[in-house]
């Protein structure tokens, strides 16, 4: 098929959940949440990416070296890009911002940092229609500077470091 | 009557008494004898039920164990059979679904021959000519020509879309039917809902390695289960749902917490979950999926209640 044919074909939900860098289960989330027409197949016009990628807050990759990282220095990398893009109180993000563009391995080590962080308050998450979203607790500023620099830590984190 | 003559002497007479005695003491001696053997028949009889009692006693609490244990018993067994056939249904639609994709593929293939037949041949070539000769051009042009060429451009890809959704849609599988269970459980341990697990008849992998996988029918199983999760939080506004996947004997779980939710999520994840069976995708693919409710011990059993392989 050529390409002007392509673009005009319907993608699928995998499809769709690749372009994004978010997973079908968070897409179809998203689908919900804009209220798209679900009664068809589950194929949609390319150009919905965009629409869904604006409504659902979806950034691209944080990261500008997704090579391999120590966990350690990837967690601090990460919270201090919490800092650095102001998501602190009630300016939140999307929780898989944090982790778009990595490897698997360090989207799952985020992803249990932030709970763990979230257990001890120091980031806060918070359930909206759209998806999880995480901010730094205004409160908790400090230590997750401290963390960001390596200067403090939690046993979750180390527990994690360990694992 | 003694037919003995009385004794004539004292020495008779105490002759006499001692014969008596001696007789009496026999015979109280015999009877003492009998009445020792009867007790001892008796106790031997007594030790004898005795033991009968103690054995029965012990054979009525392994009946009463045996109860629990059957219970048991039958919930693994229950949770075994309804794995063993949801894995096999699984694999049925694995199948059904590359076919699906193999149809799909080809109705893509006939595509361009598909417009040209409907009348549109001349529309995809214009509309392909626009794309790669005009389209970079538009810019030099002025916004009134810009606007009008751009405005001819969108119907004409109007047309195509919806020609292109008609006949390159979700193939219809000419193929037996097959049945599927989406079966699921919501845990309420002290009666307030806590947990919704569903086992949907698909590889796990279908999630944990979703960003290889074309797609499909399993994929789209799995994504109505999701959206079945999403609408009913949304509709009651739960908006702290979250969807969990994980893998449990190579099936995909789902797992929500319900926790914090309102007490009518429960029946609206019901009625969310029923809606499932009636995927378009299920029908074009010949998937006859039934939606069915169990107990969680059924799902999960008490010593696994943990969706493996997060």
């Amino acid at each position: 098929m050529s390409d002007a044919l392509n673009a005009l074909t319907p993608i699928g939900l995998n499809e769709v959940s690749r372009r994004l860098g978010v997973d079908p289960f968070e897409t179809v989330r998203l689908l919900v949440a804009t209220k798209q027409d679900l009664s068809g197949p589950m194929l949609f016009p390319a150009e919905l990416v965009e629409t869904l990628r604006d409504q659902g807050g979806v950034d691209a990759s944080w990261w500008e070296d997704a090579s391999e990282a120590e966990p350690k220095a990837r967690v601090q990398a990460a919270i201090q890009q919490l800092l650095d893009r102001g998501f602190v109180g009630d300016t939140t993000t999307r929780m898989d911002n944090v982790w778009r563009g990595l490897p698997f391995d360090d989207q799952a080590l985020l992803q249990q940092a932030l709970t763990t962080l979230a257990e001890d308050q120091i980031v806060r998450c918070i359930g909206t229609p759209i998806g999880l979203h995480v901010a730094i607790d205004p409160a908790q500023k400090k230590a997750a500077e401290g963390i960001a620099k390596g200067t403090s830590s939690t046993d979750g984190l180390d527990a994690l470091y360990e694992d | 009557m003694s037919t003995q003559s009385p004794p004539k002497t004292v020495a008779q007479a105490l002759e006499a008494v001692e014969s008596w005695r001696s007789e009496e003491d026999a015979r109280r001696l015999k009877e003492l004898g009998d009445v020792a053997q009867e007790i001892q028949s008796l106790e031997a009889a007594m030790e004898n039920l005795r033991q009968q009692l103690e054995a029965l006693q012990t054979f009525r609490t392994d009946l009463e164990a045996k109860g629990t244990e059957l219970v048991a018993q039958a919930d693994k067994r229950t949770y075994q059979g309804i794995f063993e056939v949801l894995q096999v249904q699984a694999a049925a639609v694995e199948q059904r679904e590359t076919e699906g994709l193999a149809a799909a593929k080809a109705k893509q293939e006939k595509l361009p021959d598909l417009l040209a037949e409907a009348g549109l041949g001349d529309v995809l070539a214009e509309y392909e000519q626009f794309k790669s000769s005009v389209e970079p051009t538009l810019q030099h042009l002025p916004d009134s020509y810009k606007a009008a060429m751009l405005e001819v451009h969108h119907g004409q890809e109007a047309k195509l879309r919806k020609a292109i959704a008609e006949l390159g849609g979700t193939p219809v599988l000419e193929a037996d039917t097959i049945s599927a269970d989406l079966v699921y459980a919501i845990d309420a341990p002290e009666g307030t809902p806590e947990l919704l697990v569903v086992v949907v008849p698909v590889a796990d992998s279908v999630q944990s390695g979703w960003v290889e996988r074309e797609g499909g029918l399993q994929t789209v199983l799995a994504a109505r289960v999701a959206e079945a999760i999403y609408r009913a939080s949304a509709d009651v506004g739960f908006m702290g749902a979250q969807a969990l996947s994980g893998g449990h004997l190579g099936l995909l779980a789902v797992e929500l917490e319900l926790v914090g939710a309102d007490a009518s999520l429960a029946d609206t994840l019901r009625q969310a979950l029923a809606e499932v069976a009636n995927a378009p995708e299920l029908k074009a693919s010949k998937v006859d999926l039934t939606v069915r409710e169990i107990d969680m011990d059924h799902l999960l059993p008490p010593e696994d209640e943990e969706v493996g392989d997060e």
